[in-house]
């Protein structure tokens, strides 16, 4: 992290609070409320089990008569169920925070998966160059033609028609986060191999070469760390991408199983009520949806003007 | 030149090969076809027959082959789901999609160029910065969820427009063609959807458009052009919007691809009786025919649009000529 030049006697807060990121962090109010909403959303998900004031997934917890009631301030609202309650009796603020877990894990983990493949690759790319490198980016550049909830359907429906129909419950979830994963690996690959091919011509590595350290080691070990600046960057671009392209496809009926909905699941049960009135049950997963990509890209955003203002 | 279109030309069509095989080879996942289309108590020798009768006998190359002369001339098998030729289904359902995304990229261009021009020129203006803002939340608002809010808002409460379906439609070009243009809930039926697929383009018209009007505010030949005492809206309309429009037709064209996926969603909520309906209940029921040809139609039109972008780049640009095969569009 670059810092500015303080003097020694400042404590390690008083350094942080003096670098250059924490200054145009805390000069962009914008940026420090998304933040800290998008924070408060992610740990209410992660603890959703604590603070979700009853377990939606637990039939013994709901009752069929509490079913379609409004939000608590409106008439006929019940004062537990501060959102109301959908067709079956769940409160809507417990199913929100349960689905928002699911919808960040899966936006987490496909994310992490795109970082793997993609650095990988980018690394290769960039290290080996030749025939390997014009296969990997030939790939990309189609790849990138095409739009990710396209490239993300197309694998979903060919890891469907893979998987024995028998366990697709089970894998559904998985088919989920390796669609969206291998749709987003680009971007990743496309930074790791530009900075990898100037990094290879450095001195390190020439050193390493002549030690007579392995390829793979010297592009692990050696290269890796030079070139990661950009990845986060990228990587929290992406996690809002990511939540988007899992909501859209569980929108679609093609992502996680109604058993274990995330929050696109909850707006799609909750459409087939829009006409009946009981708005509730779609508008509000479909706010907290919003609201978590919102603040995550515009964090993303500024972490973009701030890090890496070349990128785009 | 010869060698550049050819080059070109060749390109397109390996990549249009090696999607076929993929395409093809996912009627080997599915395991026997037979299976799904005989009864239980069909006898063994009616099941050879069958499989003679559909060819599946025969070596994979073969196969392959008849796929792919199948697939030019428009015939990608029966559908399993429908159990009616794949062609035909995608046919009856162009017009829909093709109707809905025309529309669309109309009302983007048209509404999204003079927004993005006026944000271009008026950066630090309050309307033009909310605008901005709100183009921001247009992007963070998922497709489906502005579809929804939009069918509350106008079919719920209000109940000015249906919220599914295309109304009435007229046969045109000889029966060919469905056009829901032509009658008054047609033309109903098409504004909700039509608004839910071109925001988020409007959006990205807008927001490119005014990038590159900021980009070309700052060069040389404006300054020039003000330092002559040209008027205002010579300056902005002739000289520099102009020159912002080639990037941007081009983005356009590429965003075709993008326009298509999100008529998947849209066509979903409006319950719109298009291809990416078709391609949706193939993938929820594992219809390989219909994924298998619909792989092989949008590959076909991506091919072809980025085809036509690079030979356009290649016409325009004067660098390329010398510099062959390297000038590679990128989105």
């Amino acid at each position: 992290m670059p810092e500015t030049s303080a003097p020694a006697t400042l404590s390690r807060w008083q350094r942080i609070r003096q670098s250059d990121i924490a200054i145009s962090f805390l000069a962009s109010p914008v940026t420090v409320a998304a933040a800290v909403v998008a924070l408060l959303m992610i740990i209410a998900s992660v603890g959703a089990a604590f603070i979700a004031p009853q377990n939606p997934y637990d039939m013994g917890a709901i009752d069929i008569f509490d079913a379609m009631l409004p939000p608590a301030w409106e008439e006929g609202g019940d004062a537990r169920f501060l959102l109301g309650t959908d067709a079956i009796g769940r409160g809507i603020l417990s199913t929100i925070l349960y689905g928002s877990r699911m919808s960040i894990f899966i936006g987490l983990v496909s994310v992490a998966l795109s970082l793997l493949i993609g650095v990988s690759l980018g690394l290769i790319a960039g290290y080996r160059g030749g025939l390997i490198d014009a296969i990997i980016m030939r790939t990309a550049e189609v790849q990138l033609a095409l739009p990710t909830i396209l490239v993300a359907l197309l694998i979903n429906g060919i890891l469907r028609a893979v998987a024995p129909p028998s366990t697709l419950d089970n894998v559904a979830i998985l088919v989920l986060i390796l669609s969206i994963g291998l749709s987003n690996w680009v971007q990743f690959a496309r930074a790791v191999r530009a900075s990898t091919m100037v990094e290879r011509g450095q001195e390190y590595v020439l050193a390493a070469r002549l030690i007579g350290i392995g390829q793979l080691a010297i592009m692990f070990r050696h290269i890796l760390p030079n070139v990661l600046g950009p990845i986060l960057v990228i990587a929290t671009l992406n996690l809002s991408g990511a939540i988007l392209t899992e909501a859209t496809l569980s929108f679609l009926g093609v992502g996680v199983p109604p058993t274990r909905p995330s929050l696109g699941t909850l707006i799609n049960d909750g459409t087939n009520f829009l006409f009946s009135g009981a708005w509730w049950i779609t508008i509000f997963p479909g706010a907290a949806l919003a609201l978590l990509v919102l603040t995550v890209n515009l964090v993303g955003d500024w972490m973009r003007d701030v890090l890496n203002p070349t990128l785009e | 030149m010869i060698r550049y279109v050819s080059g070109r030309l060749a390109q397109s069509i390996l990549v249009m090969f090696l999607v076929a095989a993929v395409a093809f080879s996912l009627f080997g996942f599915v395991g026997d076809p037979i299976r799904q289309m005989i009864t239980e108590d069909a006898s063994q020798a009616e099941i050879e027959r069958l499989r003679d009768v559909m060819g599946l006998n025969d070596p994979i190359s073969i196969q392959f082959w008849r796929y792919i002369s199948g697939a030019v001339q428009g015939d990608f098998g029966v559908s399993y789901f429908h159990k009616r030729p794949v062609g035909t289904l995608i046919a009856e359902r162009m017009p829909a999609t093709v109707e809905l995304a025309g529309l669309s990229v109309l009302l983007s261009v048209l509404i999204g160029i003079p927004l993005g021009v006026y944000t271009g020129l008026n950066r630090f203006g309050r309307v033009a910065r909310g605008l901005m803002a709100v183009s921001l939340i247009g992007i963070s608002i998922p497709t489906f969820l502005i579809g929804i809010m939009l069918i509350y808002l106008f079919s719920v409460i209000l109940g000015w427009l249906p919220s599914f379906g295309r109304g009435d439609t007229v046969s045109i070009l000889g029966g060919s063609w469905s056009t829901g243009f032509l009658t008054i809930s047609g033309l109903k039926s098409l504004i909700l959807p039509s608004i839910t697929l071109a925001l988020f383009q409007t959006t990205m018209v807008m927001r490119l458009v005014r990038a590159e009007m900021l980009d070309v505010m700052r060069t040389d030949y404006i300054k020039f052009a003000r330092a002559r005492g040209l008027g205002k809206r010579a300056i902005n309309f002739r000289h520099a919007l102009k020159n912002t429009l080639m990037p941007v037709v081009t983005v356009i064209g590429l965003q075709l691809g993008n326009v298509i996926a999100f008529a998947i969603i849209t066509e979903s909520v409006f319950q719109w009786p298009g291809m990416g309906r078709l391609f949706l209940q193939a993938i929820q029921q594992v219809d390989i025919p219909v994924m298998s040809a619909y792989l092989i139609m949008i590959a076909f039109f991506f091919v072809i649009i980025n085809l036509i972008t690079d030979l356009a780049y290649y016409a325009i640009d004067p660098r390329l000529r010398s510099n062959t095969l390297k000038g590679t569009a990128n989105a």
